[in-house]
């Protein structure tokens, strides 16, 4: 038995995938452009919104597959799992969140539009929202622990 | 299970994605516009004599709808922000502005050996896959249910990137009006986005779009997107005909049939800001459509791979057991 229950390197990965996200995502909105950003050399891409979306695209690919593993691996344990801890429940709760909000939003892209069209936006703001609300609790949150320690 | 096996089921999973279903959702995502609840409409550009009574229409029907900006416009950061003000000029009625949502676009060119003028009433194409719609981060670009694409004015910050991922640039800013003056005016938005709603008010209603009623020569019609598109390809076919906007951006709800190849239209035209060309404009978000799928089956492959490891894991303690024994 690994003494990691998420090996460190699909953390990374998470993270990195996160912040990528938060970029790509703020790269949706107008803004990099207007505030010269883009005009950084090496980050024009910034203010291509084809670009941006097709990455932030991508990046859902990376987070959503960790995040499944997470879920296998964490229902796999059956009784044994140790227990959250609130700020662990709080990254399931935002991560799970912006993970549904954004594959509403693909599938009201695509094939399965489940939103009326006069209310995608709370699904629009709810995401930009968490995703706020995210950055907020890895800023104040981020160091602390998920899991208890152990139950003895 | 560890980085290389990771890599090794995320490669084979891509790879698994990317080829047939790149055919299935292409189709899937068409399933709404083949549904029947989609209207288009069909320009029969033959019969068209420029006479603008459509577009006057057009003002009068919606000249309530038009900005009302209060001035001086709040102070914008960074100054290279720019305003964009129409206002005082509400009567340009030779491109789109937020005021004009549609205009005749003449072009002149030689058919054999003739020269032929073609008028073409222009506005939002009404596409099937609209990236004004898709891409608009606030959700204020919205695609009906019966086919026809709308901003709505109260929302819209004015940011403008509806204009820059739609490929004939339709969508017009006024500055100095709607939501953002409510927000963080110095620093985010820049007023709102206007365009043909394609009567939205009075089509939902069961009525037609006015520019359609007023017309005397009886140029445009509308029905259901996959009659339109038989009638205008039995038009194309008796008079010889091109056609624009079935397949342009991955199909619109505009089709227009001309006399002429709109190659030619497109060279003799006049294009810039708010006058829209004829390019064969490619399917932008069709680009992105082997992405979202990746993006929908991910946490399915992720969830695969996490069982794997379990299992193998289960079965790595079995073999120890064994081993013991
Ligand atoms: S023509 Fe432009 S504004 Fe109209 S629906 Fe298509 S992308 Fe949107
Ligand atoms: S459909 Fe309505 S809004 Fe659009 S151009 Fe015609 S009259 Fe104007
Ligand atoms: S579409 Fe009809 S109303 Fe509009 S300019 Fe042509 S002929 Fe006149």
């Amino acid at each position: 038995m690994p003494k990691e229950r998420f090996p460190r390197w699909q953390k990374r990965l998470l993270l990195f995938a996160a912040l990528g996200l938060a970029l790509t995502g703020m790269g949706q909105m107008p803004i990099f452009s207007r505030y010269y950003i883009a005009d950084i050399p090496g980050l024009g891409w910034l203010g291509d919104y084809e670009i941006t979306a097709a990455l932030h695209l991508a990046l859902a690919v990376v987070l959503l597959f960790v995040l499944g593993m997470f879920v296998a691996g964490w229902l796999g344990k059956g009784e044994g799992r140790p227990r959250l801890t609130a700020a662990g429940w709080q990254r399931v709760v935002l991560y799970g969140a912006l993970a549904v909000t954004g594959l509403v939003r693909v599938l009201q892209n695509g094939a399965l539009p489940l939103v009326e069209p006069l209310a995608v936006r709370y699904l629009d703001w709810t995401h930009l929202g968490l995703a706020m609300g995210l950055l907020v609790f890895a800023v104040s949150q981020g160091r602390k622990e998920s899991l208890r320690r152990s139950r003895g | 299970m560890n980085r290389r096996a990771f890599l090794k089921t995320l490669g084979t999973g891509a790879g698994v994605l990317a080829a047939p279903t790149a055919a299935t959702t292409l189709l899937a995502r068409d399933a709404a516009a083949a549904s029947g609840e989609q209207l288009a409409t069909l320009y029969d550009l033959s019969k068209c004599i420029g006479c603008g009574a459509c577009v006057e229409a057009c003002r009068e029907a919606h000249a309530s709808d038009y900005p009302q900006p209060k001035k001086p416009f709040p102070k914008m950061y960074p100054a290279r922000v720019k305003a964009e003000d129409f206002s005082d000029k509400r009567d340009i009625d030779d491109r789109l502005t937020p005021y004009n949502w549609l205009f005749i676009q003449s072009a002149t060119v030689t058919r054999d050996g003739a020269p032929v003028t073609v008028n073409m009433p222009r506005r939002c194409m009404h596409c099937v896959h609209p990236p004004c719609v898709e891409l608009c981060p606030w959700g204020s670009a919205v695609r009906y249910d019966n086919g026809a694409v709308g901003i709505d004015p109260t929302i819209c910050l004015g940011g403008a990137k509806c204009r820059t991922v739609c490929p004939w640039g339709v969508p017009q800013r006024q500055t100095g009006v709607g939501l953002y003056l409510d927000l963080l005016p110095a620093f985010a938005g820049n007023g709102v986005m206007y365009k043909c709603d394609r009567c939205q008010t009075r089509v939902a209603g069961g009525g037609k779009p006015v520019c359609l009623e007023v017309c005397p020569e009886g140029v445009q019609t509308i029905g259901p997107r996959s009659e339109i598109i038989a009638a205008a390809h039995a038009l194309a076919k008796a008079t010889g005909g091109f056609i624009y906007g079935e397949t342009e951006n991955g199909g619109t709800n505009t089709l227009y049939v001309s006399p002429v190849p709109f190659a030619d239209l497109g060279a003799a035209l006049q294009t810039g800001p708010g006058r829209p060309g004829l390019h064969a404009a490619a399917d932008v978000m069709g680009k992105e459509q082997n992405l979202a799928t990746a993006v929908l089956l991910a946490p399915l492959a992720g969830l695969a791979a996490g069982l794997l490891r379990l299992t193998s894991r289960v079965k790595t303690a079995a073999r120890k057991e064994d081993d013991h024994a």
